[in-house]
């Protein structure tokens, strides 16, 4: 049975707790092509970003980074304050697998990895402005990427 | 993310979701999404091993083939330490300490 994280990820007062949206979209995309064939872009909620790029703000932020694909991680900060993040501060490839979709990519099983990946925050609580701001920048940048897939890992 | 996945969904390009908290999965869908039973904020695996990441990775893409409709939440049958879920306590401690 699934670990219960919701009772735990809410605060203990009704009154402050936050409920989860559904979007109204409800989209369904085919590929385009095997995936062997594909372009493939990592997106992250863990707020990383080139110590070179403007930190993310604390709460409420809707911009993202756009993060060159092969970087390396001692370029990288990780601005999201999540207790659970001791193990991405270690090895970021635990929520930001560059290196196992390289691996992929070298075993034929992708095409390859988009040439950058992209960065923001997660649990904003802002959703018009997540949906209709943020996403759909990203959305631009994915396509003028070409980009065949989009691959989400939440923090 | 799943408001994010589904925008992007919307323009055209397909995606897959892979996540760890599958009640938020569930009342937040993402038009693809693979569940995996790892801790949260580890969903590729521990730390420094690169075999159990892609071994995750790799998975979560072959499932892609399974989906035939909007909102599907597909499992991975991995699990963290087999039949040992001491993992729990410690996410409990991280996100609600004294909870």
């Amino acid at each position: 049975m699934p670990f219960p994280y919701l009772p735990l990820m809410n605060p203990a007062d009704p009154a402050r707790q936050r409920v989860p949206v559904a979007s109204a979209l409800h989209a369904f995309s085919p590929l385009s092509q095997p995936l062997a064939m594909s372009s493939i872009a990592l997106l992250t909620s863990s707020a990383v970003r080139l110590g070179t790029q403007p930190a993310f703000a604390s709460r409420d932020d809707i911009t993202y980074r756009r993060i060159p694909f092969d970087v390396p991680a001692t370029d990288l900060v990780i601005d999201h304050r999540s207790p659970v993040g001791t193990d991405a501060k270690i090895d970021l490839e635990v929520v930001v697998p560059r290196a196992a979709l390289n691996g992929l990519s070298a075993e034929h099983v992708i095409g390859k990895p988009a040439t950058a990946w992209f960065s923001f925050s997660g649990g904003i609580p802002a959703s018009p402005a997540v949906e209709d701001e943020l996403a759909a920048s990203l959305a631009g940048e994915l396509r003028e990427l070409g980009v065949d897939l989009a691959l989400l890992a939440p923090y | 993310m799943s408001l994010i996945a589904n925008a992007v969904e919307a323009s055209g390009v397909p995606t897959l979701v892979i996540g760890t908290v599958r009640d938020l999965m569930e009342l937040s869908p993402a038009p693809r999404a693979v569940f995996v039973d790892y801790p949260v904020g580890r969903t590729f695996g521990p730390p420094n091993q690169p075999a159990r990441h892609r071994e995750v990775l790799r998975s979560a893409l072959e499932l892609l083939p399974s989906f035939v409709r909007y909102g599907q939440i597909l499992d991975l049958p991995l699990t963290w330490n087999g039949p040992d879920r001491a993992w729990e306590t410690v996410v409990r401690n991280e996100i609600a300490p004294g909870r």
